[in-house]
């Protein structure tokens, strides 16, 4: 008997510990014990803010934003900053959902995919009255557009110039080079070393790579078939470039196009271009990279570009300048690589990409506009682009962000940084109309362009040349556009707002 | 008698070893995988041992050669991505938060589907066919339809993004209801006319006589209800935005970003989020595989 | 006194029913309901469109409802004879084998107790290790119904082996005792015996089978080139990724409705019930 009554007690004793156990750990109970251990007076603002950025992929993420909250948190005592992070690849799903039940966030990151979208459905607050009133402010706090680089101020306003948001970083895509694998080639090869920089000495600089290294796609494609090398059963060895062909559509095709003078949409989103000529061309280089020229891996989804570029297995692959911290993040410390621009096509002039300002945002139902726009002062400052400097590695989109001595600094300690400036100036405006939607409509025509080029340029493809699939996706695009601009003609009308 | 060497008994049971180790090997390459770095996981997906731990690649270290040893982490414990999955990816809130809904669930739903039930086994009034022929209906409605409109009502009732939220609307479920009602049929009748005789109302019967006896079927029903409240993905998916309120199956497909994912890191949570519901079904087996020979192929 | 008595049974169901009505009938209300209407959740704009919904979808060039749909009925058809041809045979196996029944029952067990996110992360590997199943538009979508059959046989072969214990032993005995051999006796008493749990495990695969998600959203988003694009996922990604189509995405998922229930009455006649005769 008393056996009995001794084990159902260790029993019950289990169970109740178990059950702490799990209310300690649990999300929902953990705010409850952290109050009844916080000894610091609660806070009366609460500022709900979302990014995608989050820590469970990059650490460096986790000590930038405990360095933000900390800073920012000591100099504003009544905010209590609270973070959300999202991937990516679900935000948009998160912040609709979100927004229609009626719980946003009060200031959030939002891609230069989804602002304007935001902002035309009404969700967005204008932030032209506030920008009156920092406009007073000392340069280094101005969050106005002069400070700004040109090319991160174009995303954030209207046509009739409405502003919505605050350019936060300066992205663009670039190519990324493996300076390991470009130096061993650059051995025997002068057109190789021809595209390192040359020192005042006349002695080659293998860690930097000059901004207009590659002149022409003619000269790109030699280059990269001079980098790739095979197996002696045929496959290839080391790539010379790496062509994505899942998930990938515009994102990959869009910077040799604008390299080629072309645009994938017209600045207000109502027609697409991408089937011009110069898309066409675009198109037709990238397939026959992989088809013809034999200079990529096989596609694989499982796979990403910049794992095979980790490896050391490809020598060229299409990123962002922001990729430089991840590289040197998941290969522990490896930062012998370059990047540029792309080469203009036969129909382009100049070293182009596209790029854009991410930024944040302030939603309509904010319920504490101020404390919200301290923040976003905060962040998009001059102290706020060098804080994300020192934990990321990133460049700033202000203007005066390039001329402290931390920038310098890192020119010369992270020379794969070094034209980073010139990349983010040599932008076009990035595609920014109903991504999801055009990409649901596009990409998969891009897949079918890119894994059955070679049925296509014979004849028995699903369509009849590429020119063709690109003018059916571009034809589904505009779909998208009319039935999309009609919806915001409605909401504009329904708000007494002009385009 | 002499049975031939390949009676049909061995080859039955050569047939069920083969299919066992089809069934275990994605356990064993997610095991495996989670001991890995990254590297040695994007160089080699196929091996189920982590490449620094195979003797080919020590003895080659050990030659001077180029080897798995020589790449980024090789000097990691093996417990290193299970140890970073807390720390930065959360996982053990996540856990944490799953057992919490599951638990609520399953108290809940066994508590309503008793009382109607016994109300629909045992008791006389008006409408009570058709409002349990009703209840069977909604059994056939497939969850695809009720997504969208439930997350409305709950926006409604301002329960976006919150516990009650998740909860709600996985407090209803017509399954056990018909499973204990089927139950309480069969419970001898003159037990409870014994019990009404020593003066016992509906309640009472309920607590005194049915529930003693129901022990085996409740058992089963709740394990059920448990696992799949634990395994429950879009409903959560939908709802929360919060990531301190994400169930497990939630914060777990979240572990990806647009720039790539640490792979063996989201092998070694998975790993974590499998455990919990094995080691259920272990305790708790024969609940389990009994109550699917009860659950109605009879019906 | 009589009024509280006849009340009684009233409160016990009223709990489960209030949920259920709430949200089962008002939400199949409101679903209907949104799907006559261009819905704009987040402005809270409604438009009656009539059936322009169930137009768009089923007629508009650029819907891809049709393409939906045949992909999840072939992953449907594949997964429901996968799942039957693996189960059934398991269960007469592991019936035969002498030793081991219990272990094989829990292992085969597993999957169906392993979160669907957990097992389409391996599997997003696994099937990258076998030459790039998810790679290829023909290969993809029989991948995936390779995984929901991996996922159900262990639950599918426990229910076979319960209905398979429930034949009489006898049957067999006098079957070989007239000489029937292994195949005529599985052909003559096992199938006519087992029609009720066969129909059992079909129609609750077909049903399970027909709201395939978590596999599609964790492994290929609908790819490639849209070959695994299955209605519950268009369903999710016009209700809560794109704006302004919550009311299309309703009549999607009334049309989904009508799907499962004509191949659910097809299944049932096809494979009517009937009694069997107990001698």
């Amino acid at each position: 008997m008393a056996k009995r009554s001794f084990s159902t007690l260790l029993a019950y004793s289990g169970a109740v510990l178990l059950l702490a156990a799990v209310l300690l750990r649990a999300g929902i109970t953990r705010a409850w014990v952290d109050d009844l251990t916080d000894t610091t007076p609660p806070r009366s603002i609460k500022l709900r803010v979302w990014d995608w950025w989050s820590p469970s992929y990059n650490e460096e993420y986790g000590a930038y934003f405990d360095d933000l909250e900390r800073t920012f948190e000591a100099n504003n005592p009544d905010i209590d900053l609270v973070y959300q992070n999202i991937p990516f690849g679900n935000y948009v799903q998160k912040l609709s959902t979100a927004m229609v039940g009626r719980t946003p966030p009060d200031v959030f990151q939002s891609s230069v995919y989804w602002a304007e979208g935001f902002y035309q459905r009404g969700m967005l607050r204008p932030l032209n009255d506030l920008l009156a009133e920092n406009s007073r402010r000392p340069t280094h706090q101005r969050v106005t557009s002069d400070t700004f680089l040109p090319s991160a101020w174009r995303h954030n306003h209207t046509p009739s110039g409405t502003v919505f948001g605050i350019p936060q970083i300066i992205d663009a895509q670039c190519l990324i080079w493996n300076l390991d694998l470009l130096e061993h080639a650059a051995q025997d090869d002068a057109e190789i070393r021809a595209l390192f920089v040359q020192r005042t000495d006349e002695t080659v600089d293998y860690n930097r790579l000059r901004f207009d290294a590659v002149r022409d796609w003619d000269h790109f494609r030699r280059i990269a078939q001079k980098l790739t090398t095979h197996h002696p059963d045929g496959s290839i060895d080391q790539a010379g470039f790496v062509v994505s062909a899942y998930s990938s559509g515009a994102g990959m095709f869009s910077p040799w196009m604008a390299a080629n003078g072309g645009r994938y949409q017209d600045a207000y989103g109502t027609k697409a271009h991408f089937a011009a000529a110069n898309g066409v061309e675009a198109m037709q280089f990238i397939a026959r990279l992989y088809w013809e020229d034999g200079v990529c891996p096989p596609f694989r989804r499982q796979i990403s570009d910049v794992e095979l570029f980790q490896e050391g297995k490809v020598a060229c692959m299409v990123a962002g300048t922001w990729s430089g911290k991840d590289i040197v993040r998941n290969t522990l410390g490896w930062d012998h690589f370059a990047k540029t621009a792309f080469p203009p096509g036969p129909r382009g002039q100049e070293q182009k990409t596209m790029t854009w300002g991410n930024m944040l945002v302030i939603t309509q139902r904010c319920t504490n506009v101020e404390a919200a726009w301290r923040y976003i002062q905060f962040v998009c400052s001059l102290e706020g682009n060098l804080l994300r400097h020192k934990h990321l590695g990133y460049n700033g989109p202000r203007l005066d962000f390039y001329a402290t001595p931390a920038w310098s600094q890192t020119l010369a300690n992270r020379p794969y940084l070094s034209n980073v400036k010139e990349i983010c100036l040599a932008g076009d405006k990035l595609r920014h109309t109903e991504i999801i939607a055009t990409n649901h409509q596009a990409n998969p025509i891009i897949e079918t362009i890119l894994l059955r080029y070679p049925d296509i340029v014979a004849g028995k493809g699903p369509y009849a040349s590429v020119a063709a699939a690109l003018a059916q996706a571009e034809h589904n695009v505009d779909n998208v556009y009319r039935r999309y601009n009609q919806q915001v003609a409605l909401w504009l009308a329904q708000r007494g707002e002009t385009p | 008698m002499n049975k031939p060497f390949f009676s049909f008994s061995t080859v039955a049971f050569i047939a069920m070893i083969i299919g066992a180790v089809v069934m275990t090997y994605p356990y064993a390459y997610m095991v495996g995988s989670s001991f890995k770095t990254r590297r040695e996981f994007a160089e080699d997906k196929e091996n189920l041992i982590p490449p620094r731990f195979q003797p080919a690649q020590q003895w080659a270290h050990a030659q001077g050669e180029p080897s798995a040893l020589d790449w980024p982490g090789a000097d990691w414990s093996l417990w290193r991505n299970y140890v970073d999955a807390i720390r930065f990816g959360q996982i053990d809130r996540y856990l944490a938060n799953s057992f919490i809904y599951a638990v609520l669930i399953t108290a809940v739903q066994l508590f309503f589907n008793v009382l109607a039930a016994y109300a629909f086994a045992r008791m006389e009034f008006a409408g009570r066919n058709f409002l349990f022929t009703l209840l069977l209906a909604t059994m056939m409605v497939p969850p695809a339809v009720l997504l969208i409109p439930n997350f409305l009502v709950v926006r409604e009732l301002g329960l976006v993004d919150t516990l009650w939220g998740v909860l709600l609307p996985s407090f209803a479920g017509a399954f056990g209801i018909f499973l204990l009602r089927q139950f309480f049929l069969n419970i001898p009748s003159e037990l409870e006319q014994a019990a009404r005789i020593d003066g016992c109302g509906s309640w009472g019967i309920l607590w005194n006589v049915v529930f003693p006896l129901s022990k085996p079927v409740l058992i089963t029903l709740g394990l059920f209800t448990f696992m799949g409240a634990w395994n429950m993905f879009e409903w959560p998916l939908v709802v929360l935005s919060n990531q301190d309120y994400y169930p497990l199956t939630v914060g777990l497909s979240f572990f990806r970003s647009e720039n790539g994912a640490d792979w063996p890191r989201i092998f070694a949570a998975s790993v974590m989020g499998a455990v919990p519901l094995i080691l259920l079904f272990l305790v708790a087996q024969r609940y389990l595989v009994g109550g699917i020979s009860l659950s109605g192929m009879k019906a | 006194m009589n009024l509280r008595r006849r009340l009684v049974p009233y409160l016990y169901i009223a709990p489960a029913f209030a949920l259920t009505l709430v949200f089962s009938f008002v939400s199949m209300g409101i679903s209907l309901y949104a799907s006559f209407h261009h819905f704009d959740a987040f402005a809270g704009s409604s438009a009656f469109v009539g059936f322009d919904n169930y137009r768009r979808a089923l007629w508009a060039p650029d819907s891809y409802f049709w393409v939906t749909m045949r992909n999840t009925g072939l992953y449907v058809i594949m997964t429901v004879v996968g799942v039957i041809a693996t189960a059934l045979p398991l269960a007469l196996l592991c019936q035969r084998a002498p030793r081991g029944q219990a272990l094989f029952r829990t292992l085969y067990f597993l999957p169906s107790i392993t979160p669907g996110v957990v097992i389409a992360l391996v599997f997003y590997h696994i099937f990258g290790v076998w030459g790039q199943l998810l790679d290829k538009a023909h290969t993809a979508l029989p991948a995936l119904a390779l995984l929901g059959i991996w996922a159900g046989a262990g639950y599918n072969m426990v229910i076979f082996l319960a209905g398979l214990s429930d034949i009489p032993q006898h049957f067999y005995d006098a079957a070989k005792v007239d000489g029937a051999n292994r195949w005529q006796q599985f052909r003559h008493i096992t199938i006519p015996m087992l029609r009720n749990t066969l129909v059992f495990v079909a129609v609750m695969t077909i049903i399970g089978s027909f709201q395939v998600f978590t596999s599609v959203y964790i492994m290929t988003l609908g790819g490639p080139e849209r070959s695994t694009e299955v209605i519950a996922y268009t369903i999710f990604i016009n209700a809560f990724a794109v704006a302004g189509q919550m009311g299309y995405a309703s009549a999607l998922a009334w049309l989904l409705f009508a799907a499962v229930f004509v191949f659910v009455l097809v299944q049932m006649r096809v494979f009517r019930s009937r009694k069997v005769y107990d001698e």
